[in-house]
């Protein structure tokens, strides 16, 4: 009963490092492009429902549409008047700025909110359980957030293989230079990307900020939760991803059960064994 | 082919060459360097020195071998944990430590690189970081260096460093200083031999290869140059780098938590800012990047985020604008180098520089030894936690100091051994002076609505029991209307009562919310001074871990059985333990015989209520009127009696006199009557204050507004000196100022017990008898004769003679200072015109507090005590004083300090409505009054002086210890 227990937990924290895992596999897939404020961007998707709950009273729902539509608008911005800019052979241009990026969160983040520990206050759904029978019960929250999770994943595969612009982001993604010639608009494409993106992170926000407390500092760590679920997973395919976060989430959560200090590590052990033995993840894409 | 021979293949210029000689020159400087520059500037160099290290190896990494790690922070980590382990638990000496962890690091680069080099460009660099985090976590773990909250190197270890006591001899230094300046050289060793070995590497043919990698691996590949074996080589060679640059620095810091050795801001973010602000992809980048950064963390880290906001965006800017950095810049514009790696074609349309002078080889200075811990000041991240003022205990006395320093914006830690603040009603006399302090920090309204007043608290009742017979009475705590004046007359503030249990969450909410970190359930332990401030370690008793807090000051606010006055040593004067007393709370309904002489304080005189104790037995109002708690007596010999909650209720019923009244005891705690006190408070940099320094009975109600006078003395001017705005010595002045109140107040409350003795021994409760007897000789003073006559006259005698108890004004008001910090104006002190226990006496003297008088500011009525304080200096002059005005700007601009000023009187921007200033300046109109940030008067002029600018700028530079 302990170990389904674990299990359940594990499997449903990794529907949460799916999240926070599919906008950065995004935006790899397309632009080759590696975002080192990936988990800030997700703090700053938290924030801003935060803001919109507890300044404007607005409810949690309406709060994170209202987010995301914000943070659709900050990607391609982002994309189209800095980061555009950097795509290039060279891989340092985008990681420094990147990096530089997230110092810039941060910091910011962290002057207009301070360090304090933050929550996303869902009323009586934070605390509010689905029975499984056998004396098991699963969180509504985590279960909406796997549910999302799978949600995501579905329209972002219906995006990419049932549309217009999903054919273009494949295009683009296989080779910009064809594709330019073909009449796609690579800075366009890039750039409704990472809006794309930013909006799965405004959703990762709102749900880690739902989940578990959160602070301006900690972007970088949730930055490497799904860095790990995107490679466990295999670049470029998101169910792989989503593989790749249950894989990351049972570490965990087994690894907690041992000593709590051993969460994190658990992950990271997983991850380097993956890599050892699977350099290109469980699940990678045919092709790449 | 004559026509080839006129092509040559040229490394060095006549540019380069002249460069290098001069890099030789500058090593040469740098390695006398501690003869003729200053510790700090030292302290400096090692950190630029350093970084150069880490960043030139990273730039080898990413700007030649194209592998952009963002985790060499697992090297310096990893380096540092290996060096301490070396040195701590084999007892290896630091030089070797440093090298061994050296080969630590490029052991353990090997297997991660097998890992890491299975991810491609970005990737590798996450996975890079991934693998520090395994590191960080894993090293967190190592119990024998600390497990996550890390370790101290012991000083046995930083005595051991060679070469120290050649250092001292050499350079005439303390050996702290010596260890800096090994640590330095160790540093600038570190820095050439790394640069000479890239620099060497690159113009080998492995190192082209690294280039031609970089530029285009397919090409190099099929040219047959081995890539991986290339970049592994890279790869080590930058770990080791990193790993020895981790073990100096945590050596040199003596400190090392799993946080900050694996920090990816401190070891990774700073130095690929560095490398590419200063120019990827070449030596001399990082090395001008790394001065840049020095520059800049000077100059601009006191912003705290927004420096590093601002660095962030630099970065991007960089990257953007000018993606090869400054040194990128100054080559493509003057096609110069120091470190030339390029081989250049030179035929003869190329202008030919002079390339047969050889390179000049970099000659490294000898290692001399190699630094161990001293503690130093210059360096982040050293401990466990920092702070500029410990506060241990959160009493009156360290609650206040941590409201004080955060209302100043110093920042503090304090912290509790237990998980809250008092669990029983202590102290209560709140006075007006700490109602003053109260004032300035905002939160008199809030400690006002919590008390009682004023009205309430003084009929102080003498009695044979509650409800028996009532021997006397005395209006006390100001109420007797010749008193109450005299109380309005001093103060803007009133007299009340508040339990300390109350009192303190209202000051400590206040530090907190104003700043104050406070960490409760945490124990002191111990502590180490050095030059540069306080290392306590201290003792979570949560998690039951010990951590070390590093601050440049300490307040030991500990309490009555402070552990840190006896670790100092401080000399303690008087005894403990006189007596033996008890506290009986208890809550019961009293109104009925209380309603009609309310008082805090109810003296009940039985046979046997005169043991111990306090001289009688204690009614004391807890709150009104159903709170209670009963002090009494047991002989100190015996020990304490160890009562039932029975017995206990049996006393309080005896005090109370009536049986049938329902008492439930609901705490029971035994004291004992303390006379003792410091004759010294501080000891370098840690300064004892409240219990800890004065210990004395609750007589006269002095304790907690002592302990709070202490922090208000202090606290100012640990504010002015860690502004660096004041020199050291005037934090000597604080015990100058404040032993001699403890003196005196610790022998007011002990000879208020004794005052009790001769009203037993008149009202014959001192001979034993049966009830009857002690009846009669009770009654005696009843009876129409002329001995009876004399027993009332002597009863009437001593129960008027505890107003030095209970209307002790001048104690609680008039305290004085005579101390370096307040400079005389030549006048004498002007004479006590009453008794001066008894009586405050206002004056404007240096040294007195500040007279109270109201004023007017835009119709609103403020105190003189409203205009000063909040850590600033105030000067207060009439309509003429406009020369003390712009004197105040003046010598606030040449000291540096707020010395803000203000004209009183009509026209002015504070209005002398009443006149009352005009009565109480004690200084012509055109004088002035400096008032330091605790309300004392600092230096007054009775006139505008001649210079008035060079007087006032002369005071200050007095009162701040500058001259």
């Amino acid at each position: 009963m302990f170990v389904l227990d674990t299990l359940i937990q594990g499997i449903l924290l990794g529907g949460l490092y799916a999240l926070f895992a599919t906008g950065l596999s995004l935006i790899f897939g397309i632009m080759r492009l590696v975002n080192l404020a990936h988990g800030d961007f997700m703090i700053v998707g938290a924030f801003a429902v935060l803001v919109l709950v507890e300044a404007l009273g607005l409810p949690i729902v309406f709060a994170a549409a209202l987010a995301g539509v914000a943070m659709f608008v900050l990607g391609y911005a982002l994309q189209r008047l800095l980061l555009n800019r950097t795509l290039g052979n060279d891989i340092l241009p985008p990681l420094l700025v990147t990096f530089g990026l997230s110092i810039i969160l941060q910091n910011g983040m962290l002057e207009t909110f301070s360090a304090d520990t933050r929550r996303l206050n869902l009323g009586p759904l934070s605390e509010a359980s689905i029975p499984l029978g056998g004396g098991l019960a699963a969180g509504v929250v985590p279960v909406l957030t796997f549910a999302s999770a799978v949600l995501v994943i579905l329209f972002l595969n219906w995006l990419f293989y049932r549309t217009e612009t999903g054919r273009a982001f494949r295009a683009t993604s296989d080779n910009p230079e064809i594709a330019q010639l073909m009449g796609i608009d690579n800075n366009r494409i890039f750039s409704l990307a990472m809006a794309l993106a930013l909006v799965v992170v405004a959703i990762a926000g709102l749900y880690l900020g739902a989940r578990a407390t959160f602070d301006p500092l900690i972007g970088p760590s949730r930055l490497i939760f799904a860095f790990e679920a995107v490679i466990i997973g295999g670049l470029g395919s998101f169910w792989g991803t989503l593989i790749g976060g249950i894989i990351l989430g049972l570490a965990q959560t087994i690894g907690a059960q041992v000593s709590p200090e051993w969460q994190t590590l658990s992950g990271h052990v997983v991850f380097l064994i993956v890599l050892v033995l699977r350099p290109r993840g469980l699940f990678p894409r045919s092709v790449d | 082919m004559p026509e080839m021979s006129r092509y040559q293949v040229a490394k060095s210029t006549r540019a380069s060459t002249i460069a290098l000689l001069v890099l030789v020159v500058v090593i040469a400087i740098l390695v006398a360097a501690p003869a003729f520059v200053s510790r700090s500037l030292l302290q400096d160099l090692f950190f630029v020195l350093t970084m150069v290290v880490l960043a030139q190896c990273w730039n080898l990494l990413a700007g030649y071998g194209g592998l952009v790690s963002i985790g060499q922070q697992a090297y310096v980590g990893l380096g540092a944990y290996a060096g301490f382990g070396f040195a701590i638990l084999l007892g290896m000496n630091p030089l070797v430590a440093i090298l061994a962890a050296g080969v630590i690091g490029a052991l353990l680069s090997v297997p991660t690189a097998y890992i890491v080099f299975r991810l491609q460009g970005a990737y590798f660099a996450i996975g890079t970081w991934v693998a520090a985090e395994v590191y960080r976590l894993l090293f967190a773990q190592w119990k024998a260096l600390g497990g996550g909250t890390g370790t101290s190197l012991p000083s046995e270890v930083a005595r051991s460093v060679w070469g120290v006591g050649w250092v001292r001899e050499v350079f005439d230094v303390k050996s702290s200083a010596a260890r800096d300046i090994i640590s330095y050289w160790v540093a600038l060793l570190l820095a050439v031999i790394v640069i000479g070995a890239i620099y060497a590497f690159l113009r080998t043919r492995n190192g082209l290869a690294l280039s031609a990698i970089r530029d285009n691996p397919d090409a190099a590949e099929s040219i047959g140059v081995d890539t991986s074996r290339a970049k592994l080589a890279v790869y080590i060679f930058a770990a080791t780098g990193a790993a020895l640059a981790g073990a100096l620095i945590y050596f040199q810091k003596a400190s090392i938590t799993p946080q900050s050795a694996f920090s990816v801001i401190d070891w990774t973010a700073f130095v690929l800012f560095i490398v590419v602000i200063g120019g990827i992809g070449t030596l001399e980048g990082p090395i001008i990047g790394a001065l840049i950064l020095f520059a800049l963390q000077n100059w601009f880290a006191d912003y705290g985020t927004w420096y590093l906001m601002a660095l962030g965006a630099l970065a991007i800017a960089v990257m953007l604008v000018a993606p090869k950095g400054i040194w990128g810049w100054v080559q493509a514009r003057y096609d110069f180098s120091i470190f030339p790696t390029r081989r250049r074609l030179i035929g003869p349309d190329t202008p030919v520089p002079d390339y047969t002078q050889p390179v000049q080889e970099v000659k490294a200075p000898a290692p001399v030894g190699v630094s161990g811990a001293e503690l130093p000041n210059e360096v982040t991240t050293m401990f466990d936690i920092e702070t500029d003022v410990l506060i241990i205990g959160s009493g009156p006395a360290g609650g206040a100091s941590a409201a004080l320093l955060s209302s100043y914006g110093i920042p503090n830690i304090m912290i509790e051994k237990y998980g809250w603040l008092a669990n029983t009603p202590r102290a209560h006399i709140t006075n007006q002076r700490t109602m003053e302090v109260l004032r300035e920090l905002g939160i008199e309204e809030e400690a006002k609505e919590k008390s009682v007043p004023q009205e309430l608290m003084g009929n102080n009742v003498f009695c044979t029991s509650l409800a028996g017979e009532e021997i006397g009475r005395l209006l006390t705590w100001g109420n007797h209307p010749s008193r109450k004046a005299d109380y309005d007359l001093a103060s803007p503030c009133r007299i009340c009562d508040i339990p300390q249990t109350l009192l303190e969450p209202i000051i400590v909410g206040k530090a907190m919310e104003t700043g104050t970190v406070s960490r409760f359930k945490t124990e002191y332990v111990s502590h180490m001074q050095d030059a540069d401030g306080v290392v306590a370690t201290v003792r979570d008793r949560v998690a039951d871990q010990t951590y070390r807090i590093r601050a440049k000051y300490m307040i030991g606010a500990d309490g009555a059985r402070s552990i840190i006055t006896e670790q100092l040593g401080l000399p303690m004067q008087g005894e403990m333990g006189l007596e033996g007393s008890m506290n009986i709370e208890f809550t019961a309904d009293l109104s009925k015989y209380v309603a009609h002489r309310p008082s805090v304080l109810y003296w009940i005189f039985q046979p046997g209520s005169n043991i111990g104790g306090i001289g009688a037995g204690v009614i004391r109002m807890v709150r009104p009127w159903n709170k209670w708690l009963s002090i009494y007596g047991y002989d100190v010999k015996d020990g304490p009696p160890n009562l039932t909650s029975q017995e206990a209720a049996d006393i309080v019923r005896g005090l109370i006199g009536d049986q049938d009244v329902d008492v439930t005891v609901t705490k029971l705690s035994y004291w004992t009557v303390n006379n003792m006190v410091a004759s010294n408070y501080s000891t370098g940099r840690v300064f004892c204050m409240g219990d800890a320094v004065h210990r004395h009975p609750p007589t006269n109600g002095l304790g907690s507004n002592t302990s709070i006078q202490d922090a208000y003395n202090l606290c100012w001017k640990l504010k002015l000196v860690l502004e660096g705005k004041a020199d050291e010595n005037l934090l000597d002045t604080y015990n100058e100022e404040r032993q001699p109140v403890g003196r005196q107040i610790v022998t007011r409350a002990n000879k208020s017990i004794q005052d009790y003795a001769p009203i037993f021994e008149t009202l014959g409760l001192l001979q034993p008898g049966s009830p009857d007897d002690i009846k009669r000789r009770m009654d005696a003073r009843k009876e129409p004769t002329v001995e009876a006559d004399a027993r009332r006259k002597a009863l009437n005698k001593y129960f008027r003679h505890k107003s030095y108890e209970f209307n002790c004004h001048g104690v609680e008001l008039g305290q004085r200072y005579a101390s370096r910090a307040v400079v005389p104006d030549g006048t004498p002190e002007p004479e006590y015109t009453r008794d001066r226990e008894l009586y405050y006496h206002a004056t404007t003297w240096p040294g007195a507090r500040i007279p109270h008088v109201w004023l007017d500011v835009d119709q609103e009525k403020v105190s003189t005590l409203d205009l000063v304080g909040r850590g600033r200096f105030v000067l207060l002059t009439g309509v003429s004083g406009a020369g003390w005005v712009e004197a105040a700007a003046r010598a606030s601009a040449e000291t540096e300090v707020d010395v803000r000023a203000y004209q009183i009187g009509p026209g002015c921007e504070v209005n002398d409505t009443f006149g009352d200033w005009a009565m109480q300046s004690e200084v012509s109109d055109s004088g002035c009054v400096l008032v330091r940030p605790d309300g004392y008067v600092g230096w007054r002029a009775q006139s505008l002086s001649a210079e008035p600018t060079v007087d006032l700028t002369r005071v200050m530079q007095t009162i701040l210890g500058r001259t």
